[in-house]
């Protein structure tokens, strides 16, 4: 009976390997930046140029940054559900305005209300990339030692805030 | 054990120091410089500042088009990148700076070269040894079962064998 069992069972531990392989999403790669700290930075406001802003905004709170910009169809999808977020009191919502100009951004705010508590401009990418940013929408949740816990790529919907953010929010906040 | 708290101390300190990670503090004539060399495949100002870059091209994911290498992508965020890596080769960096700063951003994932790790080098060696070690084992155990079958012919069975024997070769010929 074993010469029979034994094959059988590593060729269905080989399959789970396959099925493991072709289901898990290649897209989302994990950040490198979980657990480290974010990576600083010293950039001009998008609403006011004359006004810097640094990496020292995430310390002693928990942050939620979003990495958004005017030309990205998913960020106008996630807007409104970042306008509620932003009447929370817990955590506070910066923007990172990622390869956009500074008029078309802030012709978007008008439109369509303005969630963050300030906004890093970011017009070549630069900031992004140290973030390792793939695309817009991104968003990262920093907690009060400035350090990264995780990254969330494409829009958040409300399932992915009520069960990965929210919990992970609650736990930092401890 | 003063040492050992210096060294703990020392490297305590290096840790807290800022990431720079991928940005780069350039003049703007050097961004010019790399905007020229990547969007309109210019040159890098002598072949060791090119080779150093396109060392690093090669072995870059494009991180967006999974497949591509940063040297042959057209995404957007590869050009980006390139323009990075390339203010970085003009700060005289290393080809192993360059993909440590590109690892501490994107994690390993972004270079084509799996860093080593137990589970991925040496567990496949492991099986094979495992294998190896089985198959012997199985080897010997059939031989010895063999060998016993050959002594286990005793001398009526060996004298009935030699009849056999001859009576098929006399109903051949």
């Amino acid at each position: 009976m074993m010469r029979f069992i034994a094959p059988l069972l590593v060729f269905a531990a080989f399959c789970s390997l396959l099925i493991l392989g072709l289901i898990t999403d290649t897209h989302t790669v994990k950040s490198a930046l979980t657990h480290k700290s974010a990576p600083a930075f010293d950039a001009p406001r998008l609403l006011d140029k004359n006004q810097q802003i640094t990496s020292n905004i995430f310390e002693g709170k928990i942050s939620v940054l979003n990495v958004w910009a005017s030309w990205c169809p998913t960020c106008y999808q996630e807007h409104p559900f970042l306008m509620e977020l932003a009447k929370k009191k817990n955590i506070t919502l910066y923007g990172l305005n990622y390869k956009d100009t500074r008029y078309a951004a802030k012709k978007t705010l008008q439109k369509l209300g303005n969630p963050y508590k300030s906004i890093i401009y970011d017009p070549d990418g630069t900031i992004g990339l140290t973030y390792g940013v793939t695309g817009t929408p991104e968003t990262f949740i920093i907690d009060r030692k400035g350090i990264v816990r995780y990254k969330h790529t494409s829009a958040i919907t409300k399932d992915i805030w009520k069960n990965k953010l929210l919990p992970l929010i609650n736990e930092l906040s401890k | 054990m003063m040492q050992k708290y210096l060294l703990t101390i020392a490297s305590l300190l290096l840790l807290s120091l800022p990431v720079y990670a991928v940005q780069e503090k350039a003049t703007p004539a050097q961004k010019q410089q790399c905007n020229t060399i990547v969007n309109e495949a210019g040159n890098m100002p002598n072949s060791q500042l090119d080779e150093t870059y396109h060392k690093v091209l090669r072995v870059a994911r494009c991180v967006k088009c999974a497949n591509e290498s940063l040297e042959s992508s057209r995404a957007g965020l590869a050009n980006d990148l390139r323009k990075v890596i390339c203010l970085k080769v003009l700060h005289k960096k290393s080809v192993k700076q360059i993909k440590s700063d590109l690892v501490e951003s994107y994690g390993p994932y972004i270079l084509y070269e799996p860093p080593f790790s137990i589970g991925l080098w040496l567990v496949p060696i492991f099986i094979f040894i495992v294998a190896v070690i089985l198959l012997v084992l199985n080897i010997r155990k059939n031989n010895a079962i063999h060998s016993n079958d050959d002594k286990s012919l005793d001398e009526a069975e060996n004298a009935r064998l030699e009849q056999l024997l001859k009576k098929s070769d006399e109903e051949k010929s």
